[in-house]
Parts: C-alpha cells; structure tokens; sequence
C-alpha cells in the first residue's frame, strides 16, 4: 500500500471547499468522461489505468490523500452531498462506517461487475456490505539496512533504539496505528476500549518521545527532505513505522536500495483496503466498468504488482512473477498468525484516540 | 598638633556632615522615585496582565466564533451521530488552534451540550486540547453552564477558577442546531449550547511572577479588600472582575536595601576620596609650603643648607613669609658671621684665635678619643720678631705676622699633606704675639706633624721675605701629640711650648717633639726659672774672675767677670743653664745690671789688690734689649766707682753682633766713643762670615774654645796664623778661650794672639780666692 500524498497541501487546506467548488465550477458534460478516484497516491496501476482509459476512451482522474485523518474529514464534510467523487479506496473500517452513514453505495447494487466475485471467499466480510477488498498488507517498520545492520525483531527498538537510531525515528499518526506498538509490546487489543489499557499505552509512548523525529508519514516526510533538498544529518529518517510495501516507495524515493521492511515479533495489524463507490456518484456505470476491468486477475495482477502490494485475489496472484508472490514482504506466512485486524470504534473511543494523537504530536512539536 | 592633624580635624568634620546631609537627601529623593518607578512597574505588569487576559477572552471570542464558522461542527450538529463527525470535529478543533499560536494555551476545551430545555441536559461532545487525553470536563466549567442555562442568556464570558488555583476564560453560546445563529426561543428543542474554555496560560504566568515579584496579595473581590499595602493597584479582567494587587511594605524595603547600602558604601567611599583629596590639597598647597619652609629653617638652623631657598615660589602669605625670612636670615647670618669672625679669629692674621683654638682642639680630643686617633699640636714661635719689630716698627711687624699667617695656612693645607688612609684636618691658629699654632686632627701616620712643621720651616730658608723685604727671622716649632703627650689642650699647649723652647734651644728654626727627657728638662727649667724669680740675688749670686792674659808680657792683663749661681734649693747651677733661662723669662737685665755692679764695685777692691789698673770684661747678654739704658747705666757706674771707660770691656755674643742693627751699631760706636771695649765673644759657634764679622765696630774678637780646639788640629793650623792676621790688620785684638796647656799658649802666642784665657792660666776664682801672687 502507498500511502503518498504529493500534493498533501491542497488536500489539508483545501478539503471540502475545495471540492464543492470543483463540483460547481465545472459543467457536468465536461466531466461525465473523466473518473474521479479519491486514493492514497501510488495505489493505482498507472498500467491499468492507461488500459482502461484505452480501453474506454475515458478518463481516470485521482485526489489524493495521506491520512485516515485527512480522509474522513473530507468524506465527513461531503457527507450525503452530490460529489464529484466517483471511487474511494478506504481501509475496512472507514469503508462499513461510510457505507452505514450513506456516503458509499451497496456492493449489491453494483452493475455488471462479475468480477468482484473473483476475490477470494475468505475477504468476503472484511469490507462489509459495501466495498469490496483492493488490496492488503501488514504493519511493521522499514529501515535503512546502511544504519540498522540487522532486521529489528521486536516493536522495543522503537522505545529503546540503539543510540543511533534515537532521533531518527518515524511514527505514524493514526487513531489504531500510533498506540499500536505499546499495546503490541503489552500484549494487548491493538483496537481496545479500555481507558486504563489506553492510558498505560500513551504514557509509555510519550516516554518514546524524544527519540522520534516526525509523525508525519515516512513518505511524505522523504518527499519533503527531498523536495527541501538538504535535510540536515540529524533530521535524517533511519526507521519508521511503515505498512507493506512503503519500503518499494522509499527506495524510489531516495533513488536507493537502502530501506527495507520487516514486521516484528510481537505482532502485526493485517489491514485490508476496499474499494467503494460512492451513493452520489454521477459516473456510476463508468465506476462499475473500471471496477469490473480492475477485478480482471490480469489487472489486478498488474496493480499489486505496481503498488508492490498483496492482491486478495488467488488467480490475480498466480499470475505475478513467482519473486513477487515468494517475498514475505508481499505475502507474509506465519506473521499472519500473530496479527490483528482494525475493528471498527464506538464514538466514544474514537474522540478519545483522538485526543490521544493529538496530545502526543502536541507534546513532540513543544519539545 | 600640627597643621596637617589640624586640617584633618577641621575637614573630616565637616566633609562627613556635608556626605551625610547629601547622602540622606539623595537618598529620601531616591525612595520617592523608586516607591514611583515600583508604581509604574506595578502598572505595566497590571497593564501587561490586563492585556493579556482581555487577548485570551478576545481569542476565546473569536475561537467560538470560528469554531461556528466550522463545517465540522455544522455536520456534528445537523447530522446523524457518528464518530467520524466527532473525530472531525476533533481535528477541526485541533487544526484551529494551530491558527492561535500567539496565544498560548496548556488547556483549551470545546463541549456541546445538548438537551438544554430538558431536565438533565446532555453533555454530546467533549474535547480538550491539554496534555492529558484522558482529562474530563472539570466541576468548575459544568457548574459555568449550568448557570449559564439558568441564566436565560444566549451568551456568556466568564472567568471560572478552578479548585487547583488556575483559571479559564469562558464563553458560551446558546444557538440554533441548524442555523447556529442565536435561537429565537432558547427553550426550543434545537437549542444547543456551545461552550469554549481556555486556560490564559501567559495570563496565569504573569499573574504568578507578579505575586512572587510582589509578594503580593492578590484577589478577584467585587469589594476592595482589607490588606495594609505600600501601594494597591487593580486589574479590571472582564464586568465585575477585578483583580486587586496590594504590594506590601517589606517589598519596598527589601528594594530600597541595596539602594541604601550602595548609597552608604558609594557615600562612605566619595568621603574617603574627597577628604583624602582635600587634606592632600590643603598639604599641597597650605600646610606643604610651610612645611618646607619650616623644615628649610631647621635646615637653615642646622647650617644644612646657606638660607631658605626663595626660588619656585608664590606671591602668597607662604611665600612672602619665604622671602622675608630669607631677608631675616640673610642679616641675622651676616650678623652672625660677622660675630662668628670676631668671636673665632684673630683680627689681625684672620688666623683662629685662642679662644676658638680652644674649642677646636677640645673637640679635635674629643673626636680623636672616640675614633681612637691622634691629634697633633703644633707650637710656632717666630724666632728673633721683636727684633723685627723694634727695628721695621710694628707696622712691618704686623705686616710680617699677617703675611706669614697667609703662608702658614696655605702650608698646612690638608690636600698636601701625604697621608696614607684619612685626610688629616690641620688648622692654624695664632696663639699671641709671634706665637701661632696648628691643631692636626684625624693623625693616623705619625709622621704627619713633622712634615707640616718642616714645611712651616722651609718658609724661612733665609729668613723671611715678604713684600716689605727679607727678614732675619726664623721658627722654633714645639709639637705635642694627644693622647701622648696629655689629655687636654692645656697640657698639649704647655708641652708643645715646652718642645718648642727645645727646639729653640737646639739652635732655632729646628723642629722638637716633646718628650719625657725633655719635660724632665723643662721642669729644671721651670725650678731654675722659679728660684731665679725668687732668689736673694745677692746671697746666691756671686762673681767669679778669670784671668785674661797678654802675650806680649805674658802678664795678666784683666779679668773676665762670670757669674755664678748657688742655688740653697738647686745647689750650684752652671751659667750655661740658667743664663738663657734668665734670657728667656726677661731676667737678664736685672742679671746683667746685678753682675754690672757688683763688678764694678769690685773692682777697686781688686785694683788694690793687684796693684794696678786691669781690663774688667763684662758679658752683656741684655744688650740687645735695651741698648741706651745699658749704656747709660755703664757710663754712671764708672764714674760712680771711677773707672777708666777704657778698663771695661763689653763682651757680645757673635750671633747678637751680627743680628745688631744699625741702631745697635751707633750704640756701639756710642760706648766705643765713650772708651769702652767692644768685644765679640764666642767666635767660632756661629757661623757668621769672619769678613762680615771686622766690619763691626769692635775692639777685640775672642774664639771660643771649641773653635779654637778645632783650629788646632793639624789639618787646620795653618788657617789659624791668617785669621788672627786678618783680625789684626782690621785692628781687631784677638783672644782665644779655653787654653789649657803650655804648648798651646805658646803656640798661640807664637801666631800672634794678643790674649789667651784659660784652664792654663787659671780657673775662674772669687776675688777672696784669687791668687794674685802668680799674676
């Protein structure tokens, strides 16, 4: 999963403004051609989308965002209104939530997209009633093997990191995925409700404070040193809690081999994305063409390939390079075996997780 | 006290009164500004404080307003409930205050409460920014609400402090869920109440930092409060807020500390500094001045230094009082030299006198006894100056001290002396009359004094000269030696006398050293001198005649009378002893005229005796004294005792003859006239020119013996046929002394002298036993 945003600017400052004057300053004629794709950057075979649009005569249009944060609010603020978003790939909990808020429409008025059922039995539930599994992945850390010689094993070395690493660390701001190293090292529910178990866990992860570098995503903090051009030495990102597959993007990145991936012992979150249309979407039946040519194996194939991701589809995977299907980077084994999914949270927990995040980043810019 | 300690006392007096009374002012003016300036501080931080509060409550107004503004919080409050519009919300709320980073806030809270109009109104939404997440809505803010709902208002600021002492700007709204404006019935079911706290964390800073800068009591009382304060000032925060600030005395007093010690320390230190540079004025330039005046006057006093020196001076009272001193002293100076002068030298030779001698010589021993040295007086006595005198006048006499004097002190100049450590200190002086002396201290070569007596001898080579002529006077030099020769300048004085009588003994212009032999000597003298003062001339003097005999018969042709002494006390004393005794202390006169007569008187008696007329040869040694007395009373003896003029013979010693005047020689030529016999007696002693000699008017020449022995010797016989010649054909009889053998008057006689005398003849008897049968 590539989680870039290259454009993340417009999408913090420009959210819902942004797109409701995109919706009345064109005229509807001029955009019925053009799909448009709300997605974390990278996350779409630019492959397919030239078949497709090849195929179709038509265009694929993309908004990018880098955040769950950043995607709700925009999904929040759209709310029941006529958008100009036709697709949003969202994680498994985002999506059932959308869909029961009626932002997103039910998988079950799809039209014509037979090729949905490819997707192996077992995602089935996953994305509830109304999306349907893209891609999925894990959570664990990429490093530069330059600076950290052997893969880290345990999710500790981001709370005692050898010296070196301290001060170079990325962490990433998410309700679920910021207390999740604490809770994993404590062996608890990743996705708990209990104040205490939460307490404990942001107590312990404002002790990680001071070796953290950022909380901004690994790949948009790259792209900004790079776009800077000289990070200073000490601002230099060594680790980062990353998800499968980032490690592909950040080598391209940096234009090196350096960065790898790796979960750790202790666990991992097993996240699925899913791919839904929204219930105010103008271009639906373009929607379904392109979901429907997306879910050919040979398609889907090229697009877990491309965002060097796990497709959830056995047919889609028995066609990629026997490399790519062996890297347990990809397709993890046994891992799996100590990994929790993203359960959906009660309003309460939400805000609190909220204030959570909020608090640590807040402390971090003070110190 | 002196004037310094004087000017100390005067100044520091008043210097210290002048620093206090200027210290205490400057100090009570300083309090007043510092109780201002504190006032004006106090008002800053009041003002700073005010402001900040009034920047928090306008943040909090303008936060809700925006919040309102929010798409979040119109979605939360229109829409269904989910947890995405509520973490939206939350984002909303996070991302706002992101905009407010000048206001700093450690606790910003956002609830929505719903259900107002019920019972129990619902709390829907709570979220704080702090940094607990786990933090709930505090009593403090729901107790604000909840009378904000009982209030009936639509909106609401206030202040709410909570139990922990810090505070939170409230403001509250009541609005309409859909429109978010303020609803037209508030009790309607769509009323939703928004309520936004923020902590004033810069407000509450200040707030602390101005009670613990102040110490101050601080309250929010409607009413003023009853505290005692240095000064109060107030805050108002809001409608019926007030913050009452009361800053206590002791905050003043702990600030005015250091002031007043920096004013005491500074005061104390410019008192030091300024009394210092006064007394160092005053001593510069009052009391420096008399000073080097007073300590030139002790210099002055001390002869240090000539007189006050009058350059580099002022026209100020000093300074005159400079120049008239040194007008004073100059007189007083001269004055005292000039007294000086007439109290330590002789007018006449500029010479010390005694007087000064005196002292000079009493310190000389004084000194010399401490540094263990010795200290030499010299005795000078100008031999044969009353000859000078009598005959130049004493004009020429005077002339002839004062030019020796000039020589004497030139002579004994210390720098030339040879000396081998110390510059010896030779100081001349002149004791009286002819008589001059020389005190050398510092001695350490004993060799030292006879080189300054022979140097004050070789100033008469041949006698005197000077520019009134040359003179035939010479010196005798006495020389005595502490601690040697005495202890006191009086005994010094007396042995150095005594030497130089020696050396006028040893045949003048000679040098003599007194010695014991010679105080044994002196004293003999002295007893000689004593007797022949005090004896009965008559009874201890007697005459003696010896027979004088004539070749040409072979007969005795007189006698020459000597005189003869019989001391009871001294026993016999020999002529040769105590003629020049006599000679010396001014006897010979009375010696002269005692033998004169009593010859005289005799000489009838040994007329008669010897049947016949005799020449009576009497020595004259006072002749050169008083030469017209003698001849008077010669020329009444004889006609008393009526004697041929012609049958007296008057003997004169050779050096006398020599040194006779020309007024001796007229007197001489006078008795000649008057048919005396002149002749010079002692020839041969002195070392008078023979041809010099004949010149004189004299009748007959008489060798001494011990010329005559020496004539006689046969290397020099065959000088002595000529000599007696030459005195004949200057019509000179010749006598020879001191014949003692027959073989010698024969020869003699065979050469022509005239008359013989002598052992051989006869020993000089008394007239009783003179036997006049063998003649």
């Amino acid at each position: 999963m590539i989680r870039y945003l290259s454009w993340e600017k417009t999408i913090t400052t420009c959210t819902l403004a942004c797109l409701i004057s995109f919706s009345f300053s064109y005229p509807r004629n001029s955009l019925a051609d053009t799909l448009v794709v709300f997605n974390w950057e990278d996350y779409l075979s630019d492959e397919v989308i030239a078949r497709w649009e090849k195929k179709s005569g038509h265009k694929i249009k993309q908004i990018y965002y880098d955040g769950n944060e950043n995607r709700d609010s925009v999904l929040v603020a759209i709310g029941n209104d006529t958008t100009e978003i036709d697709i949003l790939i969202a994680d498994e909990t985002a999506t059932p939530s959308f869909g029961t808020i009626g932002t997103l429409l039910s998988v079950n008025a799809y039209e014509s997209t037979p090729n949905i059922h490819l997707v192996d039995k077992k995602w089935d539930k996953v994305c509830g009633a109304y999306g349907v599994p893209y891609l999925w992945g894990t959570l664990g850390v990429a490093y530069r093997s330059d600076k950290v010689t052997s893969a880290p094993t345990s999710w500790d070395i981001l709370f005692n990191p050898p010296p070196l690493l301290s001060g170079h660390i990325g962490w990433l701001d998410e309700s679920i995925d910021t207390l999740a190293p604490a809770l994993f090292l404590a062996n608890n529910d990743i996705n708990t409700r209990d104040p205490d178990t939460l307490r404990a866990a942001f107590e312990k992860t404002k002790r990680a404070l001071p070796h953290i570098l950022t909380f901004q995503y690994s790949l948009s903090y790259l792209d900004s040193s790079v776009r800077q051009i000289s990070k200073p030495a000490e601002k230099e990102l060594y680790l980062a809690m990353s998800y499968s597959g980032d490690q592909d993007s950040l080598n391209e990145q940096s234009g090196t081999d350096l960065w790898q991936y790796t979960t750790l012992d202790e666990g991992t979150i097993s996240w699925v994305d899913c791919l839904a249309v929204l219930k105010n979407s103008s271009r639906k039946a373009l929607a379904f063409d392109f979901i429907n040519f997306l879910y050919q194996p040979e398609n889907a194939a090229q697009n877990s390939l491309d965002a060097y991701t796990a497709t959830p589809m056995s047919q889609a995977k028995s066609l990629q390079p026997i490399d790519f299907q062996n890297d347990s980077t990809v397709y993890p084994g046994d891992t799996l075996d100590r990994s929790q999914p993203y359960l959906p949270m009660d309003n309460a927990t939400a805000v609190l997780r909220r204030r959570i995040t909020s608090t640590l980043e807040k402390l971090h810019e003070s110190k | 006290m002196n004037l310094n300690k004087r000017a100390l006392f005067l100044i520091i007096p008043v210097v210290f009164l002048s620093f206090l009374v200027a210290s205490s002012a400057f100090y009570w003016s300083l309090e007043k500004t510092i109780r201002g300036l504190e006032e004006n501080r106090l008002e800053l931080a009041i003002t700073e404080l005010t402001t900040s509060f009034h920047q928090y409550s306008t943040f909090a107004e303008s936060y809700l307003e925006a919040t309102l503004q929010n798409t979040a919080l119109r979605r939360f409050l229109s829409s269904q409930d989910s947890q995405y519009k509520q973490v939206s919300l939350g984002t909303a709320i996070t991302k706002a205050t992101g905009k407010f980073k000048h206001h700093r806030s450690d606790r910003l809270s956002f609830l929505i409460v719903d259900h107002i109009n019920m019972e129990k109104p619902k709390e829907q939404f709570f979220f704080e920014i702090s940094d607990d997440p786990f933090s709930n809505l505090s009593s403090g803010l729901r107790r604000d609400y909840e009378s904000f709902i009982a209030s009936n208002n639509s909106r609401v600021w206030g202040y709410t402090q909570e139990p922990d002492g810090t505070g939170k700007i409230t403001t509250s709204r009541i609005v309409d869920r859909i429109t978010l404006f303020e609803p037209t019935d508030i009790a309607s079911n769509n009323s939703v109440l928004l309520q936004l706290a923020v902590e004033p964390t810069r407000y509450l800073e200040l707030k602390k930092s101005l009670i613990e800068t102040y110490q101050a009591d601080i309250s929010y009382n409607k009413v003023l409060p009853n505290n005692s304060y240095a000064f109060r000032n107030k805050a108002y925060l809001g409608p019926g807020e007030v913050l009452f600030i009361d800053v206590p005395e002791s905050y003043l007093t702990e600030r005015l500390l250091p002031v007043r010690a920096t004013i005491i320390l500074v005061s104390i230190a410019l008192f030091f500094v300024s009394a210092l540079i006064l007394l160092h004025l005053v001593k510069r330039y009052i009391t420096g001045p008399i000073e080097s005046l007073e300590s030139q006057l002790s210099n002055v006093v001390d002869q240090h230094q000539d007189n006050i020196s009058i350059s580099h001076i002022g026209n100020d009272e000093v300074g005159r009082l400079q120049r008239t001193f040194h007008k004073l002293y100059g007189e007083l100076a001269t004055a005292y030299k000039r007294t000086k002068q007439l109290a330590e030298r002789d007018p006449l030779t500029q010479l010390h006198n005694m007087s000064y001698i005196h002292e000079q010589a009493a310190n000389a021993i004084e000194e010399a006894r401490e540094k263990d040295e010795c200290v030499a007086l010299i005795y000078i006595d100008l031999d044969n100056f009353k000859f000078v005198n009598d005959k130049y006048g004493h004009d020429v006499g005077d002339a002839l001290l004062q030019a020796f004097a000039a020589r004497l002190s030139s002579a004994v100049r210390s720098e030339d002396l040879v000396c081998s450590k110390k510059m010896p200190l030779a100081s001349p002086g002149r004791i009286a009359g002819d008589e001059f002396s020389v005190v050398v201290r510092g001695i350490h070569d004993a060799t030292v004094p006879e080189q300054i007596g022979k140097r004050v001898l070789s100033l008469f080579k041949e006698g005197f000269h000077f520019d009134k002529g040359q003179f035939p006077v010479s010196a005798s030099i006495g020389i005595s030696m502490y601690p040697a020769d005495g202890d006191t300048l009086a005994e010094l004085l007396a042995n150095a006398d005594n030497a130089m009588y020696q050396a006028k003994d040893n045949g003048k212009n000679s040098i003599a050293f007194y010695s014991k032999e010679l105080a044994t000597s002196m004293r003999r003298r002295m007893e000689i001198e004593h007797e022949l003062h005090n004896m009965d001339t008559d009874k201890e003097f007697y005459l003696v005649y010896m027979p004088l005999v004539a070749t040409k018969n072979n007969s005795v042709d007189g006698f020459e009378v000597l005189l003869r002494w019989n001391s009871p006390k001294l026993g016999f004393v020999g002529p040769d002893e105590f003629v020049p005794i006599a000679e010396r202390c001014g006897l010979f006169e009375k010696i002269d005229n005692w033998v004169t007569e009593n010859a005289m008187r005799q000489y009838a008696q040994l007329k008669e005796s010897l049947g016949r007329d005799f020449k009576l040869s009497i020595n004259l040694s006072s002749a050169q004294l008083n030469l017209n007395l003698i001849g008077h009373r010669l020329i009444e003896l004889i006609k008393q005792h009526k004697i041929p003029s012609h049958c007296i013979q008057l003997e004169m010693t050779e050096t006398l003859s020599v040194e006779f005047s020309r007024q001796a020689n007229q007197f001489l030529e006078l008795l000649r006239e008057q048919g005396f016999n002149v002749a010079i007696d002692d020839f041969g002693t002195g070392h008078t020119a023979l041809l010099q000699l004949v010149e004189y008017p004299a009748d007959m020449i008489k060798f001494d013996k011990t010329f005559v022995e020496k004539a006689m010797e046969p290397t020099n016989r065959a000088m002595l046929g000529p000599l007696v010649s030459l005195c004949h054909s200057q019509g000179l009889k010749v006598t020879v002394e001191g014949v003692e053998t027959k073989e010698m008057a024969s020869y003699l006689t065979d050469i022509g002298c005239d008359y013989l005398q002598g052992y051989y003849f006869g020993k000089p008897a008394k007239l009783e036993d003179l036997k006049l049968e063998n003649f």
